[in-house]
């Protein structure tokens, strides 16, 4: 009985905590934003320009989308880079 | 090894040191009255602490080099915090140019389509089903 306790204190005396901690690392507030919806044309207009300015601003806002998940893409690889540089 | 962290190392480093002098005293020391009569029982008592020490001071060693790996790992996340965050830098910087790249051109675009306005709505009149249909291809598939 003895020998068994000190054998369980021998082996509960080698029982370590892991010390280091690793952060998820953070990604930039304007890629955390969804895309908003697309513009609709007003009913009932007849007009070329409205309907020509509504396309426009629809393309802006799909460019704005974009160039948000080529970011995304190029943070993931980025960080994935980083994170591996760490062994 | 939490026992390790919870008694000084000095302690260790004594009792080895206390263990061996003990032993050679046991076998070196015979002509003192009290050490040639518990001989046997210095032997075993130095014996069993030489060895529990001999593992405690190895642990030691060893917790040193762990601690010296965690300490180099610790600077190592360290440098990739700063490298991380130095690229998210670089990259908002990279989307506010291209950010205003595009309202730069949707101004321009918006302006061109203002001083074409009056002839192109002259020469086209757009029909209400086209309307709807623009409206619908922008709608599908869109968020609820």
């Amino acid at each position: 009985m003895k020998l068994l306790i000190a054998v369980v204190a021998l082996t509960l005396s080698a029982c370590v905590s892991v010390p280091v901690e690793r952060k998820f690392p953070k990604a930039p507030e304007e890629l955390v934003v969804t895309c908003p919806d697309l513009q609709l044309v007003p009913q009932g207009t007849t007009q070329l320009s409205v309907v020509l300015e509504t396309i426009t601003t629809n393309y802006g806002q799909y460019q704005g989308c974009t160039n948000k998940v080529d970011a995304w893409n190029e943070w993931y690889n980025d960080q994935k880079k980083i994170f591996d540089s760490v062994k | 090894m939490w026992i390790v962290n919870f008694l000084p190392d000095f302690i260790f480093h004594l009792l080895l040191i206390a263990s061996l002098i003990g032993l050679a005293a046991s076998f070196v020391l015979g002509s003192i009255p009290f050490v040639s009569d518990n001989a046997k029982a210095i032997q075993a008592g130095c014996v069993i602490v030489l060895i529990i020490t001999v593992f405690f001071e190895g642990a030691i060693s060893d917790n040193n080099a762990w601690k010296a790996r965690a300490q180099a790992l610790e600077l190592r996340i360290a440098k990739a915090e700063t490298e991380s965050a130095e690229a998210n830098g670089k990259l908002q910087q990279q989307l506010a140019a291209k950010d205003k790249e595009i309202a730069a051109a949707q101004a321009a675009l918006k302006n061109r389509i203002k001083e074409g306005a009056a002839a192109m709505d002259a020469v086209c009149k757009i029909p209400a089903n086209v309307v709807d249909i623009l409206n619908d291809a922008a709608k599908k598939g869109a968020k609820k």
